[in-house]
């Protein structure tokens, strides 16, 4: 069974994002903030990890570039839940590590589709 | 006469140079009025007073009449260098012409010399007069003979003797033309003795004149030089008669021999002729008892004719004796020679001629009383000697010109100066010193036109200036001789080298034109004040305060400020302490609020600081309208205010794109699940419902999205990814997303386009904008089709939308682009949208090089097409 890290704040979000990972047959590790999010990516080493950039303590770009200098953890793909206000901030999740990014708020209707793609 | 407040300051100056200045006055009617009482040595002048008799307009009627009556000299003062020219050229009894600001120093120089001038020309016809009155007064024929002969002034006398009127003679003749042929032998013989050695030439001279009717006259001469000229004096003492007399006599004494028996008739006849003589006459035999006395001899001893005939001379005169024509006489009568005597005669404290002729029974003696002629000899010669010297000791070259141009008089400076050689000077031919003094000057035909000119108006004055081609200046100053009774004698002119004191005053202008030209154009109003009064500003200043000159100086700073500072501080209170301090040697910097004569108010930024100028402390103010600063500062306070208030925006966007999003991530991320069935099977109802829910919730974060779109549009703060991409598949995206919406309104949508459209540029802005295009299609369609067509070239792509929907009306059409513009017919439903749809299209298609046109007929259908380069290229950034 293939793991993938969540890696966010709000738990509405958590939960809806997780309900339908979780329907759709993958385990779920949750994370609730960057330090957190870099911790169980070195430890669990999921097969993907889904980074929301606005976190509490530091934000989704630090954490996914810890991510990547990490032993273990540095190939993991990573995918950033980015909001539509930080348009301006898309490329920079592309410039700290990330394979692609999902706009929130997230469609039920395709985001496994595009979580997929990183599989 | 001065209407300038200077004039007291002017006042004080001469008055430390030790001038007294008893009047100061504004107008010429009361110059001229206080000059006739006060008889100044000095006018000083302003040439533009302010009544009706104006500057140069004044000069040229009534003050130069009135004060050339007085013969006062006038000093001109102006502000205007033009008018110096002007004063030249036109006020030729002016002495000068200073210009304002003049220097102290400059001003003392000009008034000495013209004082001076004014002393040495009226000494000089003082003099002048004088000796031209003894000269007038001799009684004997005298003239004043050049070096060349020529005959330079004559008297009374000669005119009488010559027969010529005295115009001309002087200058004209010379005085060997009326010598007769045989005896100018003697008389060239003196001129050239007098050239090698003046003391050398014999002084007594007799020869034969002849005058214009052709009479010869017999003539003694008596000639020597004015010493330091190369001049002579001859009087011309005509002896005529006397030969005449003395020939008769001799007849009649041999007649008496031959025929005694007639003597008493010859006695008679003899006295006859004798009392015809004019010279004083006396016979003695060899007795010394007188045979014979003519009544004027007679007349001059005081005693008659009977008194004196028969008796002996030293009897009747025991006080003759010893006395030197007591020794001629004895000699004449023992050695039978002649004697010629001029000598004093103590008794009787005169000079006297003697004239002693032998005889065979005793001696004739002719004498005259020359005691005015030796009188006026020697006066003639102390004056001379006197006025040699004063020329010689001034810096001025002069040339003294006789009534018909001929000079008669120069120093040695006026040669030295124009550079005459000293034989042209000797030679006293005008005509070669002119020459010689041409070819040095800069504008001789304007050097010209002046001497002919003054020579025809005699009774002008001149100032003016030369130059010469090698940079020197003279100052040229001419002014007529006239004497006593008003006659014009003759010119003088004097000629000082200024070049020095040009060039020091050029540069000293030089740089007061520069300092006055930067302290003029200065872009800050720049005042002197005397302590707080204002006494000298520039252009700006005027500007700045709104007045012209004479409405600001002599003015203080209160009048020009409002009762109280912004502060509340009394203006005139606080100007004054700034002043103080300014004076005490505190430069000061403050803000302060004018107000202008018209009441309106400026804000000024004033420095004050203390300047010394001649010796006293004045205050150099500086003031700058910041009056447009203000306002551009409270327009920048505004500007900070708008910018907080556009930061507070950007935050309030930026948290409602999180915080808004956040529970519309729930709301549509919930709502999808559910209506997926993946929380369980829903009924219809259920589902209608979630899918109104849901709508509402994409609505809802269109708009905000929408929101958040323009405000970042309007603060520029888009940022482009730019990339290659694959346009048709973007479209063919599109066309999917919208498949559903297009089948449940029952229309068709047909896409034409190739396979593949490679491009670069912003994927996600595009297809934002195709589809923005795409939905408004659908929106307003409610029956036909949509299609969607590409046509490319190698620089644009135009993606077209057509749709056969509603249309826009042709007036609403301009509407379509502006920011929540909802076009509305009454007989259609509201659509739902933002209104900022179009709006953001059109921006973004800019920031794409591309654009948005429209093409719409009313109930036929729109077509929008988007416009955009194969290539995005970066617009190059105007900095």
């Amino acid at each position: 069974m293939k793991k993938i890290l969540i890696v966010e704040d709000n738990e509405d979000n958590m939960y809806l994002i997780g309900f339908i990972i979780k329907k759709r047959g993958y385990d779920v590790i949750e994370a609730r903030n960057g330090r957190e999010g870099v911790e169980l990516a070195g430890k669990e080493t999921p097969d993907l990890i889904l980074m929301d950039i606005q976190l509490p303590d530091f934000d989704g770009l630090e954490a996914t570039r810890k991510i990547r200098k990490s032993d273990n953890a540095s190939d993991i793909p990573i995918i950033a839940l980015t909001s539509y206000a930080m348009a301006g901030d898309r490329q920079q999740t592309l410039n700290a590590g990330c394979n692609g990014y999902i706009e929130k708020p997230i469609n039920p209707n395709t985001i496994m589709d595009e979580i997929e793609k990183y599989l | 006469m001065d209407d300038d407040p200077e004039a007291s300051d002017t006042k004080k100056i001469l008055e430390s140079f030790g001038y007294s200045v008893p009047y100061v006055t504004s107008t010429v009617k009361d110059a001229i009025d206080k000059t006739c009482d006060l008889l100044p040595d000095i006018i000083l002048m302003n040439l533009c007073l302010e009544d009706e008799f104006r500057g140069i307009h004044a000069e040229a009627t009534e003050v130069k009449k009135e004060l050339e009556k007085l013969r006062i000299p006038l000093l001109y003062l102006t502000t205007d260098s033009e008018d110096v020219k002007t004063s030249k050229d036109l006020l030729t009894s002016s002495y000068g012409c200073l210009i304002k600001p003049y220097d102290v120093a400059e001003l003392k120089y000009a008034i000495e010399l013209v004082i001076y001038k004014d002393k040495i020309k009226k000494e000089y016809e003082k003099s002048k007069n004088y000796y031209k009155t003894i000269f007038e007064h001799t009684g004997t024929a005298t003239v004043i003979i050049e070096e060349d002969t020529i005959i330079s002034l004559a008297n009374t006398e000669f005119e009488k003797l010559s027969g010529y009127p005295r115009e001309e003679i002087e200058g004209k003749r010379s005085w060997t033309e009326f010598v007769e042929k045989n005896d100018l032998i003697k008389m060239r013989e003196y001129h050239s003795l007098r050239r090698i050695n003046a003391d050398s030439a014999p002084l007594i001279y007799d020869f034969q004149f002849i005058n214009r009717e052709g009479t010869v006259k017999n003539i003694h001469l008596d000639i020597g030089m004015i010493p330091g000229t190369k001049k002579s004096v001859a009087s011309l003492l005509d002896v005529t008669e006397r030969i005449n007399a003395f020939e008769e006599i001799r007849k009649l004494y041999e007649t008496e021999r031959k025929a005694r028996a007639d003597a008493n008739n010859a006695k008679e006849e003899i006295s006859m002729v004798l009392e015809r003589i004019s010279d004083s006459f006396v016979a003695l035999d060899n007795n010394w008892h007188y045979t014979y006395v003519n009544e004027k001899a007679a007349e001059h001893f005081g005693k008659t004719t009977e008194e004196m005939v028969g008796n002996h001379i030293w009897t009747l005169f025991p006080e003759g004796i010893d006395q030197p024509f007591y020794k001629a006489y004895h000699k004449a009568m023992e050695e039978q020679v002649f004697i010629h005597l001029e000598e004093y005669y103590a008794p009787y404290d005169r000079w006297f001629e003697n004239d002693i002729y032998p005889s065979k029974d005793g001696i004739t003696i002719f004498f005259k009383d020359i005691t005015e002629r030796v009188k006026m000899r020697e006066e003639l010669l102390f004056k001379t000697a006197l006025l040699e010297a004063q020329l010689e000791s001034t810096i001025d070259g002069i040339l003294v010109v006789d009534d018909n141009g001929r000079s008669i008089l120069y120093n040695q400076r006026f040669g030295e100066m124009w550079n005459i050689p000293p034989e042209i000077l000797d030679s006293k031919d005008d005509k070669k010193m002119i020459e010689c003094v041409l070819n040095q000057l800069r504008y001789p035909e304007i050097f010209i036109q002046k001497i002919e000119y003054l020579y025809a108006n005699k009774s002008e004055n001149s100032l003016d200036e030369i130059e010469f081609n090698d940079g020197k200046v003279f100052e040229r100053y001419s002014s007529p001789l006239i004497d006593s009774n008003g006659d014009y004698g003759g010119r003088i002119w004097y000629f000082r080298d200024i070049t020095e004191l040009k060039k020091s005053q050029e540069a000293v202008r030089r740089s007061e034109n520069k300092y006055r030209g930067l302290f003029d154009h200065a872009a800050d109003g720049i005042f002197l004040m005397k302590g707080d009064t204002f006494i000298d500003c520039n252009k700006k200043t005027l500007e700045i305060y709104g007045v012209t000159r004479d409405q600001i100086i002599n003015k203080t700073p209160y009048a020009f400020s409002p009762e109280l500072q912004a502060n509340g501080e009394s203006s005139r209170e606080k100007a004054f302490e700034h002043i103080n301090k300014a004076l005490a040697g505190y430069p000061q910097h403050f803000e302060w609020i004018h107000r202008r004569l018209d009441g309106t108010p400026f804000y000024a930024e004033v420095s004050l600081n203390r300047v010394k100028i001649e010796d006293e402390y004045l205050i150099q103010a500086i003031v700058r309208d910041v009056t447009d600063r203000k306002k551009s500062e409270e327009i920048e306070k505004e500007n900070i205010k708008l910018k907080e208030l556009d930061q507070l925006k950007s935050m309030f966007i930026a948290s409602m794109s999180h915080e808004l999003r956040t529970p519309l991530n729930s709301i549509i991320g919930f709502t999808g699940i559910i209506l997926q069935g993946m929380t369980g099977e829903i009924t219809d109802e259920q589902r209608k419902q979630l899918n109104i829910v849901k709508n509402s919730a994409q609505h809802l974060l269109a708009l905000i999205n929408d929101v958040i779109d323009l405000s970042k549009i309007e603060a520029d703060k888009v940022e482009l990814i730019i990339e290659d991409f694959d346009l048709s598949s973007v479209i063919m995206e599109i066309e999917q997303s919208f498949m559903d919406a297009v089948e449940r309104k029952g229309l068709k949508m047909s896409v034409k386009m190739p396979e593949s459209l490679p491009m670069n540029g912003d994927e996600r802005r595009t297809k934002q904008v195709i589809m923005n295009m795409v939905s408004n299609a659908v929106k307003f369609t409610d029956k036909g089709k949509l299609t969607i067509s590409i046509e490319k070239n190698d620089e644009f792509i135009e993606i077209s939308v057509k749709d056969t929907g509603m249309g826009i009306k042709e007036e609403d059409q301009s509407k379509l682009f502006q920011a929540f513009s909802r076009i509305q017919s009454e007989d259609q439903p509201l659509v739902e949208g933002t209104g900022l749809g179009l709006y953001l299209s059109k921006k973004i298609a800019k920031l794409l090089n591309g654009d948005i046109k429209v093409k719409s007929q009313f109930n036929v259908g729109s077509e929008f097409i988007f416009i955009l380069p194969v290539i995005y290229t970066k617009p190059e950034v105007i900095p």
